[in-house]
């Protein structure tokens, strides 16, 4: 077989292989959610929890992946005393959402029942929460990278 | 297909899998999280009444009590709180207050109110405490004579100090 045709058969067993490997992915809508600040309280109350929703989810699934879920873990633990959850709404299409999740260092399930199907979910909304008990003091404003993860 | 093109072949085949097999996909979002310093109390709602009407023969008028609640929250150590009213008491008359001490902190007890600030309770330490009680005693001796229906404002401010 001449170098050539050793050539074309490989490039064209590539742009098959590129095509079907076209991965399932995950993207948020912006990198930065900004700062959460539990400010106010009611007396005789724990400190009121801050709630963000402005930022939203896309997520590409398809067929023969494998991949059935999305998790979330934090980088680095919390302070004692502070808890920041995540939910993610449902986009449909079957996929359950566990609802709001205590964010540790430790991967946990967010979204479980991804199809096994090439479907576009766009523009469904991500909520942190924030909340501080009175033992957690006063916090410095400290950064948390929040990573989610297709499996 | 000789030799050489299988093991080219089953090298693309082999990248090819691996990059199916690592699919798996990641994204990112940081969030910066604070909590500030929070000091807040409350007061029931409703105005005590406080009335002396009535003594046993031979000794100053008995003293009035009323009671009402608070509500405290402080993330902070080295809180307290402090009380004033705004205008003097009559000769004759005191108005007396006592705030219970959440789990935290400790009551001064029984304190004299004036137009200064004093402290009512020390030494707070971060806590949610709900229904905390207030017991106002209004003290009149005879010489006080009677004293037509008036209002004191009770002003509380909480603070950090000793």
């Amino acid at each position: 077989m001449s170098t050539r045709v050793r050539t074309a058969l490989t490039a064209a067993l590539l742009l098959v292989g590129s095509k079907t490997a076209s991965a399932q992915t995950f993207t948020v809508s912006t990198a930065l959610v900004g700062t959460m600040n539990v400010n106010a309280a009611v007396a005789g109350s724990q400190p009121t929890s801050v709630t963000n929703s402005t930022t939203t989810y896309t997520l590409v699934t398809r067929r023969n992946r494998g991949i059935t879920r999305l998790t979330a873990n934090l980088n680095a633990a919390l302070p004692a005393g502070v808890t920041l959850t995540v939910s993610l709404v449902s986009p449909g299409g079957g996929i359950v959402s566990a609802g709001p999740v205590s964010l540790t260092v430790a991967q946990q399930n967010v979204l479980t029942g991804l199809p096994n199907s090439t479907t576009t979910f766009a523009a469904a909304t991500i909520t942190y929460v924030l909340s501080a008990n009175v033992t957690a003091g006063v916090v410095a404003s400290t950064p948390r990278t929040i990573t989610f993860t297709l499996q | 297909m000789n030799a050489s093109f299988a093991r080219q072949s089953a090298t693309t085949l082999g990248l090819m899998l691996a990059g199916l097999a690592g699919t798996a996909h990641a994204q990112t979002q940081t969030v910066n999280i604070q909590v500030s310093a929070i000091s807040v109390m409350s007061l029931a709602p409703g105005t005590p009444t406080l009335i002396v009407s009535t003594a046993v023969a031979g000794v100053d008028p008995t003293p009035a009590t009323a009671t009402s609640q608070y509500n405290v929250t402080t993330n902070q150590t080295n809180q307290k709180i402090m009380a004033h009213i705004n205008t003097a008491m009559p000769a004759g008359m005191s108005l007396d207050v006592a705030l219970a001490a959440p789990s935290t902190g400790t009551s001064n007890g029984t304190i004299v109110l004036t137009t200064t600030d004093q402290n009512v309770v020390n030494s707070i330490a971060p806590v949610a405490a709900p229904n905390l009680g207030v017991t106002y005693t209004l003290t009149a001796t005879a010489a006080a004579g009677t004293l037509a229906a008036t209002t004191r404002l009770v002003t509380y401010t909480i603070t950090t100090g000793p």
